[in-house]
């Protein structure tokens, strides 16, 4: 028999489909070599590790990049620990004529306890929001047999 | 006001105090700390290129701001909030995509530790009470 730990709470998935509810009309669109399209919704460190799209893929307007694992805080508990995930999340705006003020305002609206540090662009950079995310999961021991 | 609510009142302004030296000084560490993966040699290696970064921090607090004790810690060098959380260029690379920077985002080990942040508060409070109840300065606690 061994122990492992089960968490309940939301998968990445899940979580993926709520965020893409909430401002998935906002954003844009990666565009690939095939020309073919799809919503410009990264998430990092997938299968070949990658931390942002193949470089043949081409971005248009608002991108959001979700980090694939969560950082953990420990809020009590004996036996089945309550944990805190904050998940960080970070758009950046590629086209000039739009802004991140609406997304903004939506994940304010969503998840007022969320930190928002919105950045406007400059000569050089983009604008950027980055987002910390937070969720209570339950982390308990399930005996395998 | 009652004498305890003083002394406790007190013992919070010198603690926050204490508190906020004490997280400048870890964000200071966590800059200098090598431990960021860089793609050429060596790797992992700190964010310090001229040390400007770190020694940019201004300390504004604590004070008391709609009944919350407010401290902020700023960095003053432009660039501090693109190498903390990252940055997409206009311009691109030999493969036409847009140039990135990594984000570093140095205050969060510190700020994510809970434990450690409650349990150097709790401890340096208690030192603060004990000292306003004699007077004296209490032997350190373990």
């Amino acid at each position: 028999m061994s122990d492992q730990l089960v968490e309940r709470g939301p998968n990445l998935l899940q979580i993926r489909e709520q965020l893409l509810d909430l401002f998935g009309a906002q954003l844009g669109v990666y565009i690939l070599p095939s020309g073919a399209t799809k919503p410009a919704f990264w998430i990092t460190g997938g299968g070949k590790g990658q931390h942002r799209v193949p470089p043949d893929w081409k971005i248009r307007g608002i991108e959001a990049v979700l980090q694939r694992r969560p950082v953990r805080q420990g809020l009590g508990g004996i036996g089945t620990i309550i944990a805190k995930r904050i998940w960080s999340l970070t758009f950046v705006c590629y086209d000039s004529t739009q802004t991140l003020d609406d997304i903004d305002l939506l994940i304010f609206r969503a998840f007022p306890d969320a930190q928002r540090r919105p950045r406007p662009a400059t000569d050089d950079t983009y604008e950027q929001l980055n987002v910390e995310l937070p969720d209570v999961v339950t982390i308990q021991p399930t005996q395998l047999t | 006001m009652p004498m305890v609510d003083l002394r406790i009142n007190s013992a919070l302004d010198e603690t926050f105090a204490d508190f906020a030296a004490y997280l400048a000084q870890s964000f200071t560490a966590e800059i200098r700390e090598a431990k960021w993966n860089w793609p050429t040699d060596p790797s992992p290696r700190d964010i310090v290129d001229n040390g400007n970064l770190a020694k940019s921090l201004r300390v504004d607090g604590p004070e008391t701001v709609d009944s919350r004790i407010e401290i902020r810690f700023i960095w003053e060098v432009g660039y501090a909030a693109p190498v903390h959380d990252g940055a997409v260029f206009k311009r691109t690379g030999s493969n036409g995509q847009a140039l990135t920077m990594p984000a570093r985002p140095w205050t969060r080990p510190v700020l994510y530790d809970r434990t450690t942040l409650q349990e150097y508060f709790e401890r340096r409070f208690a030192l603060a009470m004990m000292r306003q109840g004699d007077g004296k300065e209490p032997e350190e606690v373990a």
